[in-house]
């Protein structure tokens, strides 16, 4: 089963998003523990993509794919941003003191420990991530 | 997110209801903070009605636990549901807060 959902560049669309994910887990009739994951790794790359991607001031469409087979969820994420790999990007170190605790590289940390497999490309002026997740029971 | 507050032996106690994600955890900082200024030093936040938390959440947490070490007081965290736990072990905040299960758990020491 496959679903799709074009987002602005806006934090407020999160909300859709959000709706958007309740209502693929409910249709391919996975369990509602995977709904705080699949949020959580989609929320993490468009807040990166709405909040660093873009240099002007236009609106912009994300594209979002969500695709259920086989125990795997196959997510993919298109954007008109500029180029960025995040299969490349240091993510956060942890099990550092409190004074030393920053959050920046943490969403990348969720995505990387949540999905096991990444997949970037940059094709047509647009980056293209995919994602695979394994459904939890 | 409305945040809901309670006093429990030392503590403020602070109960969070919902998302604390990109879209609400600004107004959530300013309501913490709001909470903090009025003099309370020993907080507890309870996560029970907590549904979810995204590293924008995270963010506000680690700022309220340095504001309150700042101001020689103690924070808390309770009642983390399953996922939220797993997001606090992977992000090392597990080693930086005091979690407890339970609310009188974390209000008794």
């Amino acid at each position: 089963m496959t679903q799709v959902i074009k987002l602005k560049n806006d934090l407020n669309e999160l909300k859709k998003l959000t709706n958007f994910i309740n209502e693929f887990v409910a249709d391919a009739r996975i369990s509602n523990s995977n709904v705080f994951n699949l949020n959580l790794i989609l929320e993490e790359h468009i807040v990166n993509i709405i909040s660093y991607a873009y240099e002007d001031e236009a609106v912009h469409e994300i594209e979002v794919i969500l695709k259920s087979e086989n125990g795997i969820i196959d997510i993919t994420v298109m954007d008109d941003g500029r180029q960025f790999d995040p299969t490349g990007f240091k993510t956060a170190e942890v099990g550092k003191s409190l004074e030393e605790t920053e959050i920046g590289g943490l969403g990348i940390l969720f995505i990387t420990q949540l999905t096991h497999n990444i997949n970037y490309i940059r094709n047509n002026n647009k980056n293209n991530l995919n994602m695979l997740y394994n459904i939890k029971m | 997110m409305n945040l809901q507050t309670k006093t429990l032996e030392d503590y403020l106690v602070i109960e969070f209801d919902g998302r604390l994600d990109a879209v609400t955890a600004d107004e959530v900082e300013v309501q913490i903070y709001d909470l903090i200024n009025r003099g309370d030093k020993n907080v507890v936040l309870d996560f029970s009605n907590l549904t979810f938390i995204s590293s924008l959440g995270l963010r506000v947490v680690l700022a309220t636990l340095k504001k309150i070490k700042a101001l020689g007081g103690k924070l808390r965290v309770c009642n983390m549901n399953d996922e939220i736990t797993e997001v606090f072990e992977i992000s090392g905040f597990n080693t930086i807060f005091s979690i407890f299960d339970t609310l009188d758990q974390a209000v008794a020491s």
